[in-house]
């Protein structure tokens, strides 16, 4: 399997960045519900490509051009 | 496995056979467990990237794959050799019409995507560097590189905007061919009784190995073309635009034949099982009123693999029935 980040991946990294700070101010700081939030990171809900531009978390997804060959180079 | 929020398992399973008739949906005889690259690298092929994993089947041995979303619905790409299974072209890792299935309503992919509701069964072959019967070789040559299994993941922008849409009904027959279904209710509750446990679980021994040792060559296995089953893959139900255009993950599986497999794992898998050899039940959906994606033609001229597979083993025990077609209870 080839990817940089998965659900728990980023379970963790949002961990990470929360710090100190309790769910509900993480959740406010990052613009999304407490609940959302709360699914996301116990990998129960994918994070959206919002949530992590909003936590600053950039997400490559290393391709293998043998087994996916549609696929251009820098996709 | 779970990738993201979506379980994907690859299943052993009964090679139907080569005819004109298509068969119902064989069932599951075992979970194919998938190796990550990055635990037995050292006697992986340098090539195999470590984020890569591993599975082993026989030669003409038939599989399938289930995809059971935990979350949300998911869209995904799914290929075999670089070729995508719905279109014969390049696999790739952008959503196109028809391009992709999304699950629920799709539980299950058993082939290779034909007109008309059917597909050619998913069947190891040897894979030669573009000279084998591959389909990926067969449609590419030695452009193809690889006879490994793709599949690339998308979740929707806004999942809570979806409707989500079921998948149809289960049942089964003991028909290979007829469509005499109980469906999945009080009679298929019944039957469900007879439930055990699958082979392969059961026939999996581990050896001890002796020195190890890097390989540098390699027989690597890919996907051919079997024989027609009907399924539909059912459109998009929510329309191309709710997806992220990027994948969210990708998976690539490397397949290697029974022997490799031991030498690198230290496990024996089940030999395979043709239809002479089953006596089990076959299974459908109750799907005639759900549409189908349009298909393409150009998995239907290629060379089969299942020759001589089809010819009866008796060697091999009977596997035991199931009471779904993944095998679980419902």
């Amino acid at each position: 399997m080839t990817r940089s980040r998965t659900t728990d991946d980023v379970s963790e990294l949002l961990a990470e960045l929360q710090g100190d700070r309790t769910l509900t101010k993480f959740a406010e700081d990052l613009r999304v519900s407490k609940a959302y939030l709360s699914m996301v990171m116990s990998g129960n809900k994918p994070p959206s490509e919002k949530l992590l531009k909003r936590a600053g978390i950039r997400r490559t997804i290393k391709i293998n051009y043998e087994v996916f060959p549609g696929a251009k180079k820098g996709d | 496995m779970r990738i993201g929020n979506t379980e994907v398992v690859f299943h052993r399973t009964v090679r139907v056979p080569d005819g004109r008739q298509p068969s119902n949906l064989p069932p599951s005889l075992g979970r194919m467990d998938l190796y990550p690259v990055a635990k037995y690298a050292q006697r992986c092929p340098e090539n195999w990237e470590k984020e890569t994993y591993f599975l082993g089947l026989h030669e003409t041995e038939a599989m399938w794959m289930s995809f059971r979303p935990l979350a949300n619905p998911v869209a995904m790409l799914v290929g075999a050799g670089g070729i995508n299974a719905l279109t014969g072209e390049k696999l790739g890792i952008t959503l196109e019409k028809d391009n992709y299935l999304v699950a629920p309503p799709q539980p299950w992919l058993d082939g290779w995507k034909d007109k008309d509701g059917t597909v050619y069964q998913f069947v190891a072959t040897a894979y030669k560097k573009g000279q084998g019967i591959t389909v990926a070789e067969q449609l590419m040559g030695e452009e193809s590189k690889t006879g490994a299994i793709g599949i690339a993941f998308f979740n929707p922008k806004d999942p809570l905007k979806l409707k989500v849409k079921s998948t149809p009904l289960e049942g089964y027959t003991h028909s290979l061919t007829d469509d005499n279904f109980k469906w999945k209710g009080s009679e298929f509750d019944l039957f469900s009784k007879h439930i055990v446990q699958s082979s392969a679980a059961a026939s999996r021994r581990r050896i001890t190995l002796g020195v190890e040792r890097l390989r540098t060559a390699f027989d690597e296995m890919g996907i051919g073309r079997g024989g027609k089953i009907i399924q539909k893959i059912y459109p998009d139900p929510h329309g191309l635009d709710v997806w992220e255009q990027s994948p969210w993950a990708t998976l690539a599986c490397y397949l290697v034949n029974a022997e490799v497999f031991e030498e690198i794992t230290g496990e024996k898998i089940p030999k395979p099982v043709s239809s002479e050899n089953y006596a089990g039940p076959w299974f459908g959906l109750n799907d005639k009123a759900e549409d189908d994606i349009a298909g393409t033609n150009k998995f239907t001229g290629l060379k089969s693999a299942v020759f001589p597979a089809s010819t009866a083993q008796p060697d091999v025990p009977l596997p035991a029935a199931v009471a779904s077609k993944s095998g679980e209870t419902k």
